[in-house]
């Protein structure tokens, strides 16, 4: 009896991840608040690459960094600046120097910018393990192939369960240091009304 | 996780009453004293067991059952649906008004007093469902914690459906050993605030829990005269009659009123909030509504009323479908739970 139980449980189960499942996710593919693919081991990279692949035909005017030159550079004073409407904030969380360099050349290739700015601290020149895993990004913004393609080629389970609410929660909380609601040009400002500070921070 | 001195005090005094009582016999055997005692599915947050039940199961051989097993699982499902989809994306809402409670009118209150009685319901009940489904699995039956109070129709048969192994423990250690409803009527009504004010007081060291005590014992003695409803409302009928359905309304009214107290962090913000409620402003459109969530509230209230003579909403609920379509229906419930979940919280009652 307990082995038809165990049988029975791991077969609806079984039914649930290999087809039920992914079938729901692919029929509302378009509508479903996925995670980003998981195109670098951060997910801030991630979001970002995703924002850029979606929203940004042309870029103009490049803004490059950290969070510093994502939370703290206001998109439409840069734009009204440069008169262009083709302003682009390609800042992650705490990426270096060295892998910006890297991510610029790529973004240099697509985008051809008239202008880059480079808003840095200390902090960005030290030496950080990233596995960025940078060979995809290029065809992804250039959107060679299709979204779903790209979540099937780096799909990875445990990348999909820790990030389906944190996904979440990084585009809608404004009063979070990891808010990734980005404007229309990729700059994530923090609310700060009702923010609290950290102070370790 | 951690123990719910609550629970476990409770349990342990009931054993040490009975015993005195003569109603149960001691117990000589350790393990199964100390398993009884920490029996972890429901250590957190109950249901409150009694000896006279839990005990003796002990001490039986258990053998497996798969319908037990299979009814478990589903209750469990049940019970994360309730707090992950329901009392989850309820607290959000409910959080948001309640914590900014001076920015908004009195109708924008009642919708986050609404959603407050939602969450603690879904909460708390869903998790007795999950503790009791995790019991069932392991071959032990726990008693049924709530009983679908929502369709009370007045508040003599809510406190029946609420928190049953609390009520119940109250009435058999502190009403009955006061008098019950023996004697006259104001030892019946003094004995009535006795139990709500010590039950409000268990629930933390707050003016609040003692008022929300108080509140609910005024309602209890100003509704003595209900009658008993031992039964289901609309029992073997697919929609109440409007007399029911007059009185269900109402009763929740009450508890939704009720339940202010219990969220508000100080008697102070309680009496902010009711000034609110009790204006001219309670007449505005919500500044809050979020409609999101009214469908899975709409799903959710329809299978807990199809499902209200039952033990848990959907224990019944199709057993007699094709397999398939029975499956396809957890299924629905389980992408439910991963889509639609709200935003992590604590269960509410892992704090008394």
């Amino acid at each position: 009896m307990i082995k038809e139980f165990i049988k029975r449980v791991i077969k609806f189960f079984g039914y649930f991840c290999l087809i039920v499942f992914p079938s729901w996710v692919l029929i509302n593919y378009n509508k479903i608040d996925l995670p980003a693919p998981n195109l670098s081991n951060s997910y801030s990279v991630n979001e970002k690459l995703l924002f850029i692949r979606k929203n940004i035909d042309s870029a103009e005017v490049l803004a490059v960094g950290s969070s510093m030159t994502l939370n703290n550079l206001h998109s439409q004073t840069i734009a009204d600046y440069y008169q262009t409407s083709h302003f682009l904030n390609t800042a992650v969380w705490g990426l270096v120097i060295s892998s910006n360099y890297e991510y610029i050349k790529i973004l240099d290739d697509i985008y051809h910018p008239k202008d880059i700015i480079i808003y840095l601290n200390l902090s960005d020149f030290v030496e950080r393990d990233h596995n960025l895993r940078m060979e995809q990004w290029k065809a992804y913004l250039t959107k060679k192939g299709s979204g779903l393609q790209y979540h099937l080629t780096t799909f990875n389970f445990p990348y999909y369960i820790k990030n389906s609410k944190y996904a979440k929660h990084v585009r809608t909380d404004k009063n979070s240091y990891e808010y990734l609601g980005y404007d229309q040009f990729g700059g994530a400002n923090i609310d700060s009304a009702g923010f609290i500070r950290n102070e370790n921070r | 996780m951690w123990v719910n001195c609550g629970v476990y005090t409770f349990q342990t005094l009931s054993y040490t009453v009975d015993l005195y009582m003569r109603k149960i016999v001691a117990s000589k055997d350790f393990i199964s004293f100390a398993s009884f005692v920490s029996f972890f599915p429901q250590l957190v947050a109950g249901p409150i067991e009694r000896a006279s039940n839990l005990l003796p199961q002990f001490h039986v051989k258990r053998t497996f059952n798969y319908h037990a097993s299979v009814d478990g699982l589903r209750q469990i499902l049940w019970g994360l649906f309730k707090k992950i989809v329901i009392a989850n994306n309820c607290a959000e809402w409910a959080n948001i008004i309640f914590n900014n409670s001076e920015l908004y009118n009195g109708s924008t209150l009642i919708v986050g007093a609404f959603f407050f009685t939602i969450q603690i319901y879904c909460d708390f009940s869903g998790y007795s469902d999950i503790a009791i489904g995790a019991a069932r699995l392991l071959g032990f039956n726990l008693m049924q914690n709530f009983a679908f109070p929502f369709f009370s129709r007045n508040i003599v048969e809510f406190w029946r459906r609420w928190h049953i192994s609390l009520s119940t423990w109250f009435r058999d250690y502190v009403y009955f050993p006061l008098g019950g409803s023996y004697g006259t009527k104001t030892r019946k009504i003094t004995n009535v605030f006795i139990v709500f004010l010590i039950s409000g007081l268990w629930h933390g060291a707050n003016w609040t829990f003692i008022a929300w005590g108080a509140l609910n014992a005024l309602f209890l003695v100003l509704t003595f005269k209900s009658s008993f409803n031992s039964k289901t409302v609309a029992e073997g009928r697919l929609f109440p009659g409007i007399r029911d359905l007059i009185n269900i309304s109402f009763t929740f009214s009450l508890t939704v009123l009720a339940f202010i107290l219990f969220r508000s962090e100080s008697i102070h913000h309680t009496y902010s909030i009711f000034s609110e409620i009790f204006s001219a402003s309670v007449f505005s459109l919500p500044e809050v509504l979020p409609k999101n969530i009214f469908p899975l509230l709409a799903l959710f209230a329809g299978i807990e009323w199809i499902g209200r003579t039952h033990q848990y909403g959907i224990e019944k609920l199709g057993l007699n479908w094709n397999p398939m379509v029975r499956n396809g229906f957890y299924y629905l419930i389980i992408i439910l739970i991963i889509w639609f979940g709200g935003k992590e919280e604590e269960f509410i009652y892992f704090q008394f």
